[in-house]
């Protein structure tokens, strides 16, 4: 019952696939660096070539491209809407004009070009947290921050709280779900009314989701504390990071692709 | 006067890999006055059909009418619907909010449209009916323990005057003398001409207090009846999950070694009939 | 401490801070080594400040509390505490950590330092006893209340300590997941754990050693189950419900169709009145 909300918002899918087996710390880098990628390229081909390799990524995870797709659901109207957005206010050679509404050659330009960025941009974000369990995504990004670590910044803390947040993100959404419910059994208006009212009708519910997520932190502080936690120092995995040539190669690739993608680019652009 | 659902069924994502019949043909006459109990084991059935009751969830074939209204998606009277079905969830403590008791049992009457000059004394028979000392009308429901909590949670529920009580599971986490109170408040309503349906699956609960029973077992009704009639179908019956009340056990134990005596789930009734049965 | 002791507490008493009295008075308790005992209680007795105790998640305001000799008071008897005893609570939901089922078995040896593969195996085989294996990479959510209860269990026990205490553990729980829960204790039980349940339900104390009594931050009562039982409506003083069938016994024994030595159990009643 509980299954279909956690797919669509990108929720981790298990698989034996080759991206699956890969170290999370390339999958985080390799991500940053195709986003940076998407967005250093203008040219139409470009995007495609994008595309392109955003359905072999999907292919080497052995995910349904229809899965992958989907966490761009949520985002949708996101990506519109700043598509519109440049569509109507960018500066430059008009095209077409009709009272105060102008559309300019560039604007389509623009309008276009952002809103494949964005879109590509999820999907790439998405296939990283389709591919790699939140316990997966919080050790990657502990140990690439171990650096910054010895200088004090708490990256095992963050971690830890970025797996515990995303655990408890389908409980959540029951939650929240019961919760509505039962107001609304008790006659509240949950959809009807102006931005101002429905605002105001949202207190009963968040307010007892508050209570719940406050007792929960309390009562997990303390499971946690019974179960021996006493932070990061000491701490061993059960799946430690391992790199290997495989990973290596994956990195290289990535960096290789995105060095030749926006080289071409920059030809095909002038 | 009476909740009738006919030959209802409830789909879960339908037209996908996980679509799932929660209730599949099931049907129900709940009279004003009548306590009726849906017993089933985890994921039977039951919460999905106790939520059609007020209009929260809407049948995908089937029927369900509350004193005439038919709960529908277009219907133009789910409102009427909903103050006339009050439904208490599972730990229904959880869904308070308010500042005050007060403020929290007037909020369902208020919704409804009550006078502000009404609901001060609606809010006390209120509390009076579930046993909440009236000082407690100014306190913070946060503050309060667990069983006043859940009281103040079921006030909020009457307050609104429903004409039938859904429960579910209402004595989930409470200790014995929790259980006693509730059953005798819910008697109570019950002889005060509300209709009672408890969602539950504590069959021996169901057993002792109801006037039939509906037993659920994967979305599907198995029987349905009269408390005794119902104890009888199911000795011989996977029940799926749900446990027979340990006195049934014994006295169908008895009554293998060869006494003839009735399965009953009352202690008391089971000592008379051994009784009765060793001065023969 | 006398051996064969694996936590004792002398004349503990605790406060909450800013409460007016305290939660525990003068508790005096041993907990022996391979024992189940059973702490009941009605709401607010204090079971569960007790039961905190014994993994030093709580130390004594007065008294002391002793694990393996050594005072929880010190910081290496909090070490011992929590290395000898551990703890699942009420709530299955807010004690699951990871999002998926292995990684959360592995959270406790994970906290201990052990090396990888020796947290491997004994996630495996913590996952074999609650009878979770075919369920090792779901998700946490997913499970129903019971198999949740289950996980909590092989989480503890993956930290292999000799005493778990369970604190009201069924409480949330449905009869099946009840079942779930008491089949998985047996089996801990005979593997030679010690046990500490703390409940309300008198139905879950059958099998137990020992049971304790609490009310008002006191210990009232301790004796066997059978005991236990034969205080027949002794227990509503205490908020204690009889099981239906020692109220059954009662009644057949009142009206003297049983004769007085029979014991409260099913198992009893039915010799007594088929001989």
């Amino acid at each position: 019952m509980k299954f279909l909300n956690h797919l669509t918002l990108g929720q981790y899918v298990p698989a034996d696939s080759v991206v699956h087996s890969l170290d999370p710390r390339v999958k985080i880098t390799g991500t940053i660096l195709l986003l940076a990628g998407v967005f250093l390229v203008g040219h139409p081909v470009s995007f495609l070539l994008w595309g392109a390799v955003c359905l072999l990524l999907a292919a080497g995870s052995r995910l349904p491209f229809g899965m992958v797709l989907g966490t761009v659901r949520p985002v949708i109207l996101l990506i519109v809407f700043t598509s519109v957005i440049h569509l109507f206010f960018t500066a430059g050679e008009p095209v077409f004009s009709w009272k105060i509404v102008t559309v300019t050659r560039e604007g389509i330009d623009m309008a276009l070009r952002m809103g494949l960025r964005l879109f590509l941009l999820v999907l790439f974000a998405g296939m990283l947290t389709l591919t790699t369990s939140p316990t997966e995504l919080s050790d990657g990004i502990e140990k690439l921050c171990s650096p910054v670590a010895r200088l004090g910044f708490p990256a095992h803390e963050l971690a830890m709280m970025m797996t515990i947040a995303l655990r408890f993100i389908p409980t959540l959404l029951d939650e929240t779900d019961r919760i509505m419910k039962a107001q609304i059994a008790r006659g509240a208006d949950l959809d009807r009314g102006g931005l101002l009212k429905r605002l105001r009708a949202f207190i009963p519910v968040l307010v007892p989701l508050f209570v719940i997520v406050f007792q929960r932190a309390d009562d997990l502080a303390t499971a946690m504390e019974a179960r021996n936690y006493r932070g990061g120092a000491g701490r061993t995995r059960m799946r430690p990071l391992r790199w290997s040539l495989k990973d290596s190669l994956a990195l290289a690739t990535v960096m290789l692709l995105v060095a030749l993608c926006v080289w071409l680019d920059r030809s095909w652009m002038v | 006067m009476s909740i009738e659902v006919n030959q209802l069924t409830h789909i879960y994502h339908p037209g996908t890999p996980l679509e799932t019949k929660a209730v599949d043909g099931v049907s129900v006459t709940v009279d004003r006055g009548e306590w009726v109990s849906v017993v089933g084991h985890t994921g039977s059935g039951k919460s999905t059909l106790a939520q059609h009751l007020n209009g929260l969830l809407f049948p995908d074939s089937g029927s369900v009418f509350v004193d005439g209204l038919q709960v529908h998606p277009k219907s133009r009277h789910i409102r009427q619907v909903r103050q006339k079905v009050g439904l208490v969830f599972q730990y229904p403590e959880q869904q308070l909010f308010e500042e005050t008791v007060y403020r929290e049992i007037a909020f369902g009457p208020r919704n409804w449209g009550l006078e502000e000059n009404e609901v001060p004394l609606r809010v006390r028979r209120a509390m009076e009916m579930v046993g909440l000392e009236s000082d407690l009308e100014t306190a913070s429901p946060f503050r309060l323990s667990g069983g006043q909590k859940r009281r103040v949670a079921i006030a909020s529920v009457l307050a609104f005057r429903p004409a039938y009580l859904v429960l579910d599971e209402p004595t989930a986490g409470l200790d014995s003398f929790g259980r006693k109170d509730l059953k005798k408040l819910l008697k109570d309503l019950q002889a005060d001409g509300l209709g009672i349906i408890l969602i539950t699956h504590d069959l021996e609960l169901a057993l002792e207090v109801s006037d039939s029973l509906l037993v659920l077992k994967n979305g599907r009704q198995i029987i349905r009846g009269e408390p005794r009639l119902v104890m009888e179908e199911a000795i011989d019956r996977n029940l799926g999950g749900l446990v027979l009340p340990a006195m049934v056990r014994f006295m169908m134990k008895l009554r293998e070694l060869g006494h003839d005596v009735p399965l009953t789930w009352d202690p008391a009734e089971a000592a008379e009939a051994i009784q009765l049965e060793s001065s023969r | 401490m006398t051996d064969g002791c694996l936590a004792e507490l002398q004349d503990v008493s605790y406060t909450y801070p800013g409460a007016v009295k305290p939660a525990i008075k003068e508790i005096n308790l041993e907990i022996r080594k391979g024992e189940w005992l059973a702490v009941l209680g009605a709401n607010g007795s204090g079971k569960s400040t007790f039961a905190k105790h014994l993994n030093a998640l709580l130390t004594p305001s007065q008294g002391d509390c002793f694990v393996n000799g050594l005072s929880t008071g010190t910081e290496e008897g909090q070490r011992e505490a929590r290395r000898e005893v551990a703890m699942v609570f009420q709530n299955p939901e807010n004690q699951i950590v990871a999002a998926v089922v292995d990684e959360d078995v592995a959270f406790g040896p994970e906290n201990m330092g052990l090396p990888s593969c020796e947290i491997e195996k004994r996630v495996k085989w913590a996952l074999g006893v609650a009878g979770l294996e075919d369920l090792a990479r779901r998700p946490s959510y997913a499970l129903s209340g019971g198999q949740k209860q289950r996980l909590a269990v092989a989480g503890a026990i993956a930290m292999k300590p000799p005493c778990i205490v369970l604190d009201e553990a069924s409480s949330m729980l449905d009869p099946q997941g009840r079942e779930e829960l008491m089949d998985l204790l047996f089996k801990l039980r005979d593997e030679g754990l010690t046990l500490v349940t703390i409940t309300h339900r008198l139905e879950e104390v059958e099998r137990c050693d020992r049971c304790a009594v609490m009310e008002n931050g006191e210990i009232m009562w301790t004796g066997s189950p059978s005991d236990l039982f034969r205080q027949g409506e002794d227990l509503k003083k205490w908020g204690l419900e009889p099981p239906v069938m020692v109220k059954e016994w009662l009644l057949l024994r009142e009206k003297g169709i049983v004769p007085a030595g029979t014991g409260p159990t099913e198992r009893e009643l039915i010799e007594a009145l088929c001989p």
